[in-house]
């Protein structure tokens, strides 16, 4: 604020402003539904380069997980719903200008094909059960002789949600540490690189957990280029937006940023990878965990903070 | 037709009885506020400037809360508005998140609400709550498609301005020195 303005109002007496208006649930569904988009554009991507008979294990407990997670995810965007009985009208309205209503289309459109995938690359598990439903065959050959088409639907749509992530926050006017068209692909990115994460941790096949493991290094170099963009875009674009940026830099939420996000969530398990990758370090399921707790923390520092500085003070 | 309204913020004294009726004519719940008053103080003793501020959802042309809201529970009414369908809305809070002026709450029940420009009241040609109690006459409301209505006259007198323009809003409630 200017120096020499002082503002005082009814509400201010009332210790109404700053009140935090999302609190947890977006945060986690922002996670989770990034978490989901990785993992399609990891195994479509791997569906699409190395074919379907590559496809690994690791990869077919991905694709079951990922309708668990985003049931999850959308189930923690429900409970932050204040008014839970009209949930059902983000299904009777297309709003284009409205990112969130885009995104509840996305999601319906994103169970089939994750279906549809699952079917055409079943898990072992899941064997026994599908030759009990006879009905199921003719679908499942469907989806296998159209594994390709559902491969790169499974990548477009996993590109789609991970943009959306973000986009839902960029959109708001009226915070400015989210005004910035960066987001959208900083959460593609980080949604990507923890759907690679996840896939890592599952992972036996060698060759391609260091195929991972190289996917993860580019991710992360882009998704560090992503936050710089981003904050120097914002410290140059006014006062008020260089205000929210330092938020995250030298400000209250610096340490969850820079030390958990940036340092422990990005650079560590770059480096790690990167010498794991050169046989200098063992491969360890903690470098893919601190991608995925930094990819968590990493939602929960932007949407808290971004709710801290806005255009009004009284 | 375009409503708006235009305030004198040299007629204003304070008093917050816009606030006090709006909360009594719309039944706000406890905590929440439709209208407040916002006391700005610049400059340096002995050199100061008081402005206040009777402050509301801005009605404004480009709204961030109509574009965001996922299922159209916010609209532009056609007369210059902005509304809430509470029968429509989910309490996503997307609208909220949008709005740069932190003009809307949740109410009890868990819909969103916010100043309506009491359009039930101008409906039936009588003024707005606040307008009708301000009494020193600081608030005025009217058709600014109408050049002879008070808030187009007291626009011509120049000199207006809006709540941070900066968000890009078009704000249609008005202040004027
Ligand atoms: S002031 Fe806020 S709630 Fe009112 S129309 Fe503008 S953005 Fe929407
Ligand atoms: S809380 Fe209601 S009015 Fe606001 S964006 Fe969500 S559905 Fe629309």
């Amino acid at each position: 604020m200017h120096p020499h303005i002082e503002i005082d109002s009814t509400r201010l007496a009332a210790h109404l402003v700053a009140e935090r208006v999302w609190g947890w649930e977006v945060p986690v569904y922002l996670f989770l539904g990034g978490l989901v988009a990785g993992l399609m554009i990891a195994v479509s991507a791997a569906i699409l380069t190395l074919g379907k008979e590559r496809a690994t294990k690791a990869m077919r407990l991905g694709l079951l997980a990922a309708p668990v997670l985003l049931s999850l995810g959308m189930g923690s965007l429900f409970l932050d719903l204040t008014y839970k009985l009209h949930v059902f009208r983000f299904y009777t309205t297309v709003v284009p200008s409205a990112p969130m209503s885009l995104g509840s289309w996305v999601l319906m459109l994103v169970y089939p094909v994750q279906l549809a995938l699952i079917l055409a690359l079943p898990h072992s598990m899941l064997d026994p059960y599908l030759a009990r439903v006879p009905q199921l065959a003719a679908v499942r050959a469907w989806a296998e002789r159209n594994v390709g088409a559902l491969a790169l639907a499974g990548l477009g749509l996993g590109v789609a949600l991970g943009i959306y992530t973000g986009v839902l926050l960029s959109a708001t006017v009226a915070r400015p540490l989210w005004s910035s068209g960066a987001l959208g692909f900083l959460f593609l990115a980080s949604g990507s690189s923890t759907g690679v994460a996840l896939l890592m941790i599952a992972e036996r096949d060698h060759a391609m957990n260091a195929l991972f493991a190289k996917a993860d290094i580019v991710l992360i170099t882009l998704e560090l280029l992503l936050i710089g963009s981003w904050i120097v875009g914002l410290a140059t674009q006014g006062p008020l937006y260089r205000e929210a940026a330092t938020l995250l830099i030298k400000g209250p939420y610096a340490p969850a940023f820079v030390g958990v996000v940036v340092f422990g969530g990005l650079l560590v398990p770059a480096a790690l990878e990167t010498l794991s990758l050169r046989g200098k370090a063992l491969h360890s399921r903690w470098t893919p965990a601190l991608v995925l707790a930094g990819g968590l923390i990493l939602r929960f520092v932007i949407v808290y903070a971004g709710q801290d500085v806005g255009f009004v003070t009284g | 037709m375009r409503r708006a309204m235009v305030i004198d913020t040299r007629r204003c004294v304070g008093c917050e009885a816009c606030v006090v009726a709006c909360k009594t004519e719309n039944r706000v719940p406890e905590g929440s506020y439709r209208d407040w008053v916002t006391q700005e103080t610049r400059g340096e003793y002995p050199s100061l400037e008081l402005i206040l501020r009777s402050q509301r959802c801005n009605h404004c042309s480009n709204a961030p809360c109509v574009s965001n809201c996922p299922v159209g529970a916010s609209f532009y009414r056609g007369d210059g508005t902005v509304q809430v369908d509470r029968d429509l809305c989910t309490g996503c809070r997307a609208c909220l998140e949008s709005c740069p002026y932190g003009a809307r709450y949740v109410t009890p029940e868990g819909f969103v609400d916010k100043c309506t420009l009491c359009v039930h009241r101008l409906d039936e040609g009588k003024p707005t709550a606040c307008q009708e109690v301000c009494p020193t006459g600081a608030i005025a409301v009217g058709d600014l498609d109408d050049p002879t209505s008070l808030v187009s006259l007291r626009l011509r007198r120049g000199d207006s301005s809006v709540v941070a323009p900066e968000a890009g809003t078009h704000p249609n409630v008005y202040y004027v020195r």
